[in-house]
């Protein structure tokens, strides 16, 4: 599931962190509102990073995996 | 596209990268790191459980060679080992003094412990973000130049030509979200870029150098099922914490299978061993597979809920509802992704590779110290120790050799190759390519009991996607990272499987059901692959020189492994 809850009424208006520290890029600047938004939902590796330092407590990250998992049997 | 010229280059800014970027500053004047992400909170070792191997001056350091050898089955370059040996405790020192935190003892020395399976060995454990922006303060401190969000798509060489008969003059590449595209002209050009299987990263850095004519080795001991999980979905990290506090893994019969297939160390095995035993109870019928905590006391109890870096998964797991004390968890083995292991380019220990001008440090160099397996610990210190070295040897190079000029054909046909993908008006979408290599290598018959006859079938595959990967289509410039990738990607499956198919015999990741032994008479030897100029790729066969090495087997034999499998009937 990667970015379980993305709540940009939390999202503190030019903190950028997220965007900043993201180690693949999920995360981009919406130029109107100068907060973040989940671009690439679908490339969120499950780090904890963004969950971890965002100040206004904006992301939810779960560890089920976004990207498809496959199986040997 | 924007110039830029340095003394020297370094690609990828974890462990590895950051101190091969401290030590050439230290040398030399202009130094570029460059990174796809951002510097210090990029790459594996940012997110590890960063146990690091903690040599002092009062060990002794034979011992702990043999131990990291021996593991290793012999395949470790141990003039590396013995430098990483020596030299470790310096690096942590000034780890130290850059604001890294130690944990110590009641007597104030720092505190060690013996990693999972280790004897003579002991590791510390430290905050791996922690250590990354202690490495970063020091680099902006010394004046080190950021390049972050930048993909490099090749390296560039003296004579033009992929592959070189010259030197590697520095690298091409493009920003991830700008798409603005750079030429770096440099004396020296490190990659730290790492292996596969972590972010997405597939490899790149190393196919990037095997295009430009590169050795690599070790790349057979790749293997194609990892990542175990919980409830099919919920990716498993940090196992060896689970091994150390305890855990038991029963099948759906409520068997404790490993002590079948390992009866001493049982669950406490290697990763890839407990995957394997998985696997095949799986192939037998005898899925699911369950892991059981629920007879941990509440010391470890409470231990997976406050040691660093594990309590977070477990707190995040907990969350969604999966219940340790109380209920059995489901626990798969994953596959049809190619994770590296100790595979990369060629180097030494001054991390010099073939080619004049390149040097590697960390997981892209396939981890010369390691052999076939990595002892915990060995990674890490191997990127701070690998990672100065290279640092050293590349700033002195270039300032023996200078700075070559680009060769402007070949960095105008470079960035269209990279930016193809882009301007295609059709094509193929990287997940689709993803998605079919990873259908057809992800079957217990291919990705883990391979004999001749599969391998063949991968590599028939093999060009076909090579083909695909030429016609890739993406909409914008994150899209074009994956692509970058994918064609590296689909070069290295021909490598890999190749390398698969001439080594005759089972040892560590490379599971040949039809040479189920290791065989120490013949295969003691590495194998070296490198595009040769015709573009074909080259293989041959290294001995280790164990004759001037210090540990070295007791007797040389073949020695039978038990695969726990059988071919089916009629196949
Ligand atoms: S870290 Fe949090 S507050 Fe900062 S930009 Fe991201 S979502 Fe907004
Ligand atoms: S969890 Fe990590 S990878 Fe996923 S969005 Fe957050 S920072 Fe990015």
């Amino acid at each position: 599931m990667g970015i379980k809850s993305f709540d940009q009424n939390l999202c503190i208006n030019g903190c950028r962190i997220c965007i900043d520290d993201c180690p693949t890029d999920v995360f981009a600047p919406e130029p109107a509102t100068g907060k973040a938004k989940a671009a690439y939902p679908e490339d969120c590796w499950e780090c904890l990073l963004c969950e971890e330092e965002c100040p206004g407590k904006a992301i939810k990250i779960s560890l089920a995996a976004v990207r498809k998992l496959y199986y040997p049997f | 596209m924007q110039q830029l010229k340095c003394d020297v280059l370094v690609i990828g800014a974890g462990l590895a990268g950051c101190w091969a970027a401290i030590r050439a500053r230290e040398i030399a004047q202009k130094v570029i790191l460059v990174d796809i992400a951002k510097v210090a909170k990029s790459g594996k070792s940012s997110f590890s459980g960063a146990g690091i191997l903690c040599p002092q001056e009062s060990d002794d350091l034979d011992m702990w060679q043999k131990e990291i050898v021996e593991k290793g089955q012999y395949f470790s370059d141990q003039d590396c080992v013995r430098a990483m040996l020596e030299e470790q405790p310096k690096r942590l020192d000034e780890m130290g003094q850059w604001g890294m935190k130690f944990e110590y003892d009641k007597n104030g020395k720092v505190f060690r412990h013996v990693g999972l399976n280790h004897v003579n060995t002991r590791i510390i454990t430290v905050d791996s973000l922690e250590m990354m922006d202690a490495l970063r303060k020091r680099m902006t401190g010394l004046g080190v130049t950021f390049l972050e969000r930048v993909m490099v798509t090749d390296l560039l060489t003296s004579d033009g030509a992929s592959p070189t008969q010259g030197y590697v003059v520095g690298a091409t590449g493009f920003n991830i979200r700008s798409g603005e595209t750079f030429a770096i002209n440099a004396g020296a050009t490190i990659i730290a870029t790492g292996g596969t299987g972590f972010f997405g990263s597939m490899g790149e850095g190393i196919i990037q150098a095997y295009r430009a004519g590169a050795e690599l080795t070790g790349m057979e001991f790749t293997r194609a099922f990892d990542e175990m999980g919980f409830n099919d979905r919920y990716i498993g990290v940090h196992l060896n914490t689970y091994q150390r506090l305890g855990m038991k893994l029963v099948n759906a019969a409520g068997e404790r299978f490993m002590e079948r297939y390992l009866p001493s160390l049982k669950e406490r095995g290697r990763r890839e061993d407990l995957g394997l035993a998985i696997v095949s109870e799986g192939m037998q019928g005898r899925a699911p597979i369950y892991m059981d905590l629920r007879h941990f006391d509440e010391e470890s109890m409470n231990k997976l809920h406050t040691l660093p870096s594990i309590s977070r998964v477990v707190a995040s797991l907990e969350d969604e509802g999966i219940d340790f004390r109380n209920q059995l968890v489901k626990y798969v083995v994953t596959s049809g992704y190619l994770w590296s292991r100790a595979g990369g380019i060629r180097n030494n220990v001054y991390g010099e590779t073939n080619l004049p001008g390149l040097f590697v440090a960390g997981e892209a160099g396939g981890y010369p110290t390691h052999g076939t397996y990595s002892v915990g610990g060995v990674n890490l210190a191997s990127c701070c120790v690998g990672g100065y070295r290279a640092g050293e040897y590349a700033a002195r190079f270039a300032g023996e050799s200078g700075t070559k000029p680009l060769v402007s054909e070949q960095v105008k046909s470079m960035e269209a190759r990279a930016l193809q993908p882009l301007k295609a008006a059709t094509g193929i979408s990287p997940a689709n390519l993803a998605d079919e290599i990873a259908t057809f290598i992800s079957p217990a018959r291919i990705a883990v009991f391979q004999d001749g006859s599969t391998i063949r079938k991968v590599l028939d595959r093999a060009e076909d996607w090579q083909a695909k990967a030429g016609q890739l289509k993406v909409e914008d410039y994150h899209g074009l990272v994956k692509a970058n990738r994918l064609s590296s990607y689909v070069q290295g499956a021909e490598i890999v499987y190749n390398g698969h198919l001439e080594r005759e015999e089972t040892r560590s990741v490379n599971i040949r059901i039809d040479f189920p032994f290791t065989d120490n008479v013949n295969w003691l030897k590495w194998i070296v692959q490198w595009k040769d100029r015709s573009g074909k790729l080259a293989m041959k066969k290294v001995p280790v020189p164990l004759y001037r090495y210090p540990v070295k087997p007791k007797e040389y034999t073949k020695i039978p492994v038990n695969l726990h499998y059988s071919k089916p009937e009629g196949e």
